[in-house]
């Protein structure tokens, strides 16, 4: 089979001298030692080091070490509780099933009352355990140290009962009230907001959402005369055509898509989704597709419209007339157009412009496919995004004459584009009071401020979509000061009881309708599960009233040819900058640019070699009379003349670590309000060099697995590439699954007889069945690159965040990083994600070379790291082919330049409570990696042992876990079940079938004959001949069609 | 002799006798005592004490206050059934009641007359008794090595040493010195001996031998050193409350895992919070070392007013802060659930004899050398009819996989 070439970024494929030579280090510049032990550059160039010099440094060495070692160790107290709670039993955890603030049904592990990892709800029927980056992320938030402390005044503390009092007293003289907030998903902070504003003479909720999708609501209630945005169930279809719609990584609610997507593109069931994506940036989503085509911003207007009329003719509907003639490559709309005809029922399509009468078509061309009642869902409506972009435009209209004005959840003075509106308002405004829960950008400008409670401290309910409701539980005392904001709403409303007594009383209205037996029983059984569903049933599904060709005229003169575009986007991490002050986030690597830290502009390759424009030069960007300057990342993929730049960056008053990296501007500015919408599509933009340069902490070419500097000992770079990586085709891998991977050995249960090696004893162990044999296996196919794993290893595993600088000296500390290999054309590349974490292999090269066995094997096939034996040598990681491992240059507890975004340091004392106790923090000094998160492995092995009461069977036989009842923090947090884990041992496991029975299993870098213990499965495009056909005939994205690189090679 | 056996046996005969009157003269009382005591104990002692109120009245006097006749047997019926007395609303029932907030006395029907008398018998005893002082506590058991006493008897003994050693140099040079003399020699200069004690440095023997037993003894005497810093093995700090391991589980038998309940559920064993404490030490309100000294810092952390015997309503309660003595360092991970429940080991196997210590410190030195040779040497052990057995196939924990780093690093 001729295997595709892959790269993971420019410099790569490039091959420059320059690259080659930072290549061939492990670290890019050496460690200055003999620097550090002198003053001048001249005095470094004539120190050395002789031998009395050594023996008295040897001498002193000792001496103070034994000095130091002979301090009387400091007295530890234990402190326990004085009444203890009846459910806490000290060091075992307790798990409370709740809901994130972003909707995400979650389990909230906590130790001694205090939470310290959230996964995925799996007793949710809608989102069956999904959670995503942010969603992981959202727990730090808590233990954040710029959370407000308590309520304020004018900047100065107060205390509730002045708030309350004064608040009261000017809303007895208001008649105009406004609350302001974002979507509210919780159907009893709603109904408490309204009885608030029904005690005033004009009292209104304005809802809105930074990134609006307004437009889908208010085309459904032209289309369909309903206001709301459907839910979609894109788990029943067949094909998906995603248009402008990163619904994988950002869009509406990506954790709940990416497990319903990840069902459909299962090839070992035999059948498999087609993915269409049309869009101008790479997303995630996009990267993901079986076939992507770039667009211009401008263009997607005319695409709909051509889409629409080919279906229409298809299906036998009317055409909207008069619409100009448009493509792209090789006619690709005629088969998308196809395909969505013939699979009716089975297809949808998702478009994410804020556009209404793009968002017609859509329903258009949904509506003729079939779709509503089956993929889309307008009579069972999602609630994720209710903001009302006109609702806003009028608030702002008439700030003057608002007397009160009310934030909850809100930050409008940052990520509105009414911002100055707001900002110039609220210097006038009687009253304003700002609930959040941290300082924000709008909070400041607030008379009052009420700080809320962070969700993890608080009650509440939630609707994600019509009928599935969840509950969210507080699993921490309130650290601060704080209040709950309905709490605040009640009292300042005069409503008497409690928040919390409320929701109870919502459910039991609820209650009596729906079940028998007594209330207390079903709430505390609903409350346990955190989930309740609620059958819906609808007498008439919607029907289509809308007028196509009505909204059509507004599309038809769209297409601005070349003229450079941008599109302001939201990243996989940041999203739209609500938590930007949360580190975890800012670290996380950009599953496509592969960039931590900052806010940068996403340029074409084309654009950029025509421009000469590099990596980590700097530009001004002008948009509309205003300039910013920003870093480049030059962009494989993204369609040409188009920019982008994320959202969410350069917050004035976002907290410590959102405000640490100075260069990253806050484009929210430039997001514009059009026909009524916001739109975050600019024309008219301008790029020029200043000729400085700004550099990007970009990982993406960082701990490279194959050394293209020894090329010549390994033959040609990219040969070692497909051992690497492995892809195929649908038809080809269900015509002949054996032909996958045949020219590979196969995986390690069928391969390590033939080898050789100096571990004998290894195998001997662990293929016995005393033992467990751990083994995972990672589904490239299912694999997004979401990043939720690398969220969740952070947070499972206590690992530090290192902050921008020591990023690019690749000194990031994450276990598990997505590796994302691009292959073929740069304008339009194809793109794998490879999760990669230590392999464990059972011949480790690390192992080898430890000169005191710090690291070593177990019986149960883990490669352990022991840190209290480390010496800090690091041959290990010069050794390791895989670049896993990580050394502690610092200790990172209390290293000042860690202060701003470390969450557990020494300046932070709250953030050490998100530690996992279990985990040991690692010092200065001493290498790390993936464990294979050996604490839940040691815990649940101890579980099954507890219940078994032994932990020999009588036969002698040792009393193992169940399968699936480990699962490994990544596996448990992974949104499409790419990861599975377990017992190679037992031939009833998961994993042990797959490795003996999958013909998709392979290892990577099988030649260094390493026997690794995690395995990957191929991942397989649904490209049919005749994408791979027009694939050939133009890939570049536009109907000019530039022709991909010239061999073709790279096709499948 | 015969004189003795007589004597001898004119005591015993004395003894049986006066044993025989004291019996009489017992059984002449009304109750018994001995009796009586342990009825007190398991029928009374929860609500009442005999010095002074608890949940019920004091129970001093209280055989003066019914005296014999109709009072005793109003008595006899109030213990056996005193709510339904207060449901008849007999007015000495029904003001008894009042007078105690209210709280009904159980009603104890098996007590029979006699039964009740034992008890008013072992009140009068009680009563008679002169009353406990209470005892300073005895000190823990005296480490010799913290004494510097020690250390200055043991200086005083080198020197004294050295100077017997210096002295019988000198006695044998005065006495070579007067043999030479008779024999006519020269007598022995200072240059002699330091002449022969040069040779004997110049010897390369002598000094290779002294420098290699030097450098093995200081290497080994360091490696030994060394391998104790911070395992504090012995360490036995003072505590916040001088709680006696050897009174509760010692003399009084309390099961360990009554209070260190975390043992089989946990990786902690736990030290327990106030409110176990009291629930015994809501009545136990006096100990018999410490008096009532400590018991109150009990009081003082959960907020409990003995005299009303009821907890301070919107008290701040006040954590104790025990000193630490079993110190793992963060890097080891151990778990106490696993060695009781699964390995079967007793407390005091790894430590020590707790129900002796009056201040409890560290037996074992909890180094990891401690550890891995028992995991070497452990059976692992199997339930075999409901009971935890050495494992038939004479597997060690090594075997099982217990010497893996990752066990217990990570």
């Amino acid at each position: 089979m001729n295997s595709p070439k892959y790269w993971r970024g420019l410099e790569e494929l490039e091959q420059k001298p320059e690259f080659l030579a930072t290549m061939e280090k492990e670290f890019p510049t050496d460690v200055p030692i003999e620097d550090a032990l002198s003053n001048t550059d001249e005095e470094a160039l004539s120190f050395q080091t002789d031998r009395r010099n050594f023996l008295k440094l040897l001498g002193f060495g000792m001496t103070a070490a034994t000095m130091a070692a002979c301090v009387e160790t400091p007295m530890k107290h234990a402190v326990p509780y004085v009444e203890k709670p009846e459910d806490i039993i000290p060091g075992v955890p307790n798990y409370y099933a709740s809901t994130t603030d972003t909707g995400i049904p979650v389990v909230v592990k906590t130790r001694e009352g205090r939470p310290i990892k959230l996964e995925g709800n799996p007793d949710s029927p809608l989102y069956k355990g999904a959670v995503d980056a942010v969603g992981q992320a959202t727990l730090l938030n808590v233990y954040d140290v710029d959370r407000l402390k308590g309520p304020a005044k004018g900047g100065d503390d107060t205390n509730w009962t002045t708030i309350d009092s004064e608040v009261k007293a000017a809303l007895a003289s208001s008649s105009k009230v406004r609350v302001v907030s974002r979507s509210v998903l919780s159907p009893s902070t709603k109904g408490v907001i309204d009885e608030f504003l029904g005690g005033f003479a004009d009292g209104q909720h304005v809802t809105y959402d930074p990134v609006s999708y307004s437009a889908i609501a208010e085309s459904h209630e032209k289309d369909f005369g309903k206001k709301a945005v459907p839910s979609y169930s894109i788990n029943n279809a067949n094909v998906i055509l995603g248009i402008s719609c990163d619904f994988l990584g950002t869009w509406m609610e990506p954790a709940l898509f990416n497990k319903q997507y990840a069902e459909t593109r299962d090839p070992d069931s035999g059948s498999m989704s087609v993915h269409y994506q049309i869009e101008s940036l790479l997303t995630t989503t996009g990267s993901n597709a079986d076939l992507r085509m770039p667009v211009k911003p401008s263009q997607i207007g005319a695409v709909l419209l051509n889409l629409y009329n080919k279906v229409a003719r298809t299906v036998g509907q009317p055409t909207i007339p008069g619409v100009p003639d448009f493509n792209l490559a090789a006619n690709v709309l005629d088969k998308i157009a196809k395909d969505l005809a013939a699979n009716a029922g089975k297809a949808v399509v998702l478009c994410g412009v804020n556009d209404v009468a793009m968002q017609d078509l859509v329903n258009g061309i949904n509506y003729m496919i079939g779709a509503y009642g089956n993929t889309v869902d307008i009579d069972r409506p999602s609630y994720y995004k209710q903001g009302d972009d006109k609702a806003m435009a009028t608030l702002a209209g008439e700030l003057s004459s608002v007397d009160a004005l009310f934030f909850y959840d809100a930050n409008p003075v940052y990520d509105s584009p009414h911002a100055a509106a707001f900002k110039a308002a609220l210097a006038n405004t009687k009253l304003s009071v700002s609930l959040a829960y941290k300082a924000d950008e709008t909070s400041i400008l607030c008379k009052y401020t009420a700080p809320d409670h962070h969700y993890l401290e608080s009650w509440n309910d939630a609707m994600q979509v019509e009928g599935h409701y969840t509950l969210t539980q507080p699993t921490i005392n309130p650290i601060y000061e704080t209040r709950q904001a309905q709490d605040s709403f009640m009292q300042w409303g005069g409503m008497t009881g409690s928040y919390s007594d409320r929701i109870k009383n919502t459910w039991q209205s609820k209650y009596t309708e729906t079940e028998g037996g007594s209330f207390r029983k079903f709430w505390e059984e609903t409350l346990r599960k955190g989930v309740f569903t609620e059958e819906v049933t609808t007498d008439q599904p919607a029907t289509f009233v809308g007028d196509i060709a009505t909204a059509a005229n507004s599309l038809k003169n769209n297409n601005t040819g070349d003229t450079p575009e941008l599109v302001l986007y939201e990243k996989v991490s940041i999203r739209d900058g609500k938590y930007a002050n949360n580190p975890w986030l800012q670290e996380m690597p950009d599953p496509i640019t592969r960039a931590t830290w900052d806010n940068y502009l996403l340029v074409p390759v084309q654009y950029a070699t025509a421009n000469n424009l590099k990596q980590n030069d700097e530009v001004n960007v002008t948009v509309g009379g205003t300039s910013l300057k920003l870093g480049v990342v030059v962009q494989p993929g993204q369609a040409n003349n188009t920019f982008g730049i994320a959202l969410g960056y350069g917050r004035p008053n976002g907290g410590r670590c959102a405000s640490v990296i100075k260069g990253s501007p806050d484009v929210y500015p430039w997001v514009e309000v059009r026909d009524g919408n916001v739109r975050f599509e600019r024309a008219g933009v301008e790029v020029a060099k200043t000729g400085g340069t700004y550099e990007i902490a970009s990982i993406q070419t960082f701990h490279t697995l194959f050394d293209p500097a020894k090329q010549e000992s390994f033959g040609n770079y990219y040969d070692r590439t497909e051992e690497i990586i492995s892809e195929t085709s649908f038809d080809a891998y269900s015509k002949n699954p054996d032909e996958v991977n045949s020219h590979r050995a196969g995986s390690y249960l069928n391969k390590r007889r033939h080898l050789i090696t100096l571990w004998e004893s290894h195998f001997k162990d662990k293929s016995s069945d005393r033992y467990i044999r751990w083994a995972m296996a990672i589904d490239l196919n299912k694999c997004t690159g979401c990043g939720a794993c690398v969220v969740s290893c952070q947070a499972e595993n206590n690992v530090p965040v290192v902050g921008k600088e020591e990023v690019m000296n690749r000194r990031e500390m994450h276990w598990i990083r997505i590796d994302r290999y691009y292959s073929g054309s740069p304008q339009n590349p194809n793109v794998v994600f490879q999760p990669m974490l230590c392999q464990h292999c059972d011949n480790a090269p690390c192992e080898t070379v430890c000169p005191v066995l710090a690291t070593i094997h177990s019986h149960e096939g883990l490669n352990q790291m022991t840190y209290n034996r480390c010496v800090g040598t690091r041959y290990c990681a010069n050794n390791c082919p895989y670049k896993v491992r990580r050394f502690n240059w610092f200790n990172y507890v209390v290293g000042d330049q860690f202060t701003e975004f470390n969450p557990a340091h020494k300046t932070n004392p709250l953030g050490y409570l998100v530690l996992n106790p279990d985990v040991t923090v690692r010092f200065r000094g001493v290498m790390e990696k993936c464990s294979f998160c050996v604490q839940r492995l040691q815990d649940g092995k101890l579980k099954a042992k507890l219940r078994a009461g032994t932990s020999l069977n009588s036969d002698g036989s040792s009393v193992k876990p169940v399968d699936g009842e480990i699962q490994t923090a990544c596996q448990q947090s992974c949104p499409t079940g790419a990861i599975v884990f377990g017992d190679l041992n037992d031939p009833e496991s998961a994993v042990h079938k797959l490795y003996k029975e999958n013909q998709r299993i392979y290892h990577a870098l099988e030649e260094v004959k390493t026997l690794p213990s995690v395995a990957y499965m191929t991942k397989v495009r649904n490209r049919d001949a005749e994408i791979v056909n027009l694939m050939k005939e133009g890939y570049g994205g536009l109907e000019t069609g530039e022709k991909a690189m010239e061999d073709n090679s790279w096709l499948m | 002799m015969r004189h003795f056996v007589l004597r001898l046996s004119t005591f015993i005969l004395t003894l049986c006798l006066s044993g025989l009157l004291g019996l009489s003269s017992l059984q002449a009382q009304d109750g018994d005592p001995a009796n009586g005591e342990s009825l007190y104990r398991t029928n009374c002692a929860t609500c009442h004490k005999i010095a002074r109120n608890l949940t019920g009245p004091a129970l001093s006097k209280v055989y003066e206050r019914y005296p014999a006749g109709e009072d005793r047997l109003w008595l006899y019926e109030w213990v056996r059934n005193s709510p339904g007395l207060i449901a008849d609303g007999d007015e000495r029932a029904v003001a008894l009641f009042e007078q105690y907030n209210r709280v009904a006395m159980l009603p104890f029907p098996n007590l029979e007359d006699q039964d009740i008398e034992d008890i008013l018998a072992y009140v009068k005893a009680e009563d008679e008794k002169e009353p406990e002082v209470a005892v300073t506590p005895a000190g823990g058991a005296a480490d010799p090595l913290a004494d510097p006493a020690f250390y200055y008897a043991l200086f005083g003994l080198v020197a004294v040493l050295l100077i017997i050693a210096l002295l019988l140099v000198i006695i044998t040079a005065t006495l070579v010195s007067a043999v030479r003399a008779k024999e006519n020699k020269e007598p022995l200069a200072f240059a002699d001996v330091s002449n022969r004690a040069r040779g004997m440095l110049k010897n390369n023997f002598v000094m290779t031998t002294l420098v290699v037993v030097l450098l093995v003894g200081g290497a080994l005497k360091y490696i030994e050193f060394a391998r104790d810093i911070s395992l504090n093995q012995g360490y036995m700090p003072e505590q916040p409350i001088a709680y006696s391991h050897k009174l509760h589980a010692g003399d009084y038998k309390i099961e360990c895992e009554y209070c260190h309940s975390g043992v089989t559920k946990s990786k902690n064993a736990w030290i327990p919070s106030v409110n176990v404490c009291m629930n015994c030490h809501k009545t136990i309100q006096e100990g018999p070392t410490t008096g009532t000294e400590e018991i109150a810092k009990i009081y003082a952390a959960i907020g409990f007013d003995p005299e009303k015997g009821q907890y301070i309503e919107g008290y701040e309660q006040k954590p104790v802060k025990w000193e630490r003595i079993h110190n793992l360092p963060d890097h080891a991970y151990f778990n106490h659930a696993q060695h009781v429940v699964l390995g079967g080991l007793e407390c005091q196997e790894c430590h020590g004899p707790i129900e002796e210590m009056e201040v409890v410190y560290q037996y074992s030195n909890l180094g990891m050398g401690w550890c891995v040779s028992c995991h070497r040497e452990e059976k692992v052990k199997s339930l075999v009819k409901g009971k935890l057995q050495p494992n038939s196939l004479d597997l060690t924990v090594e075997d099982m996989g217990g010497l893996n780093c990752a066990r217990c690093h990570y």
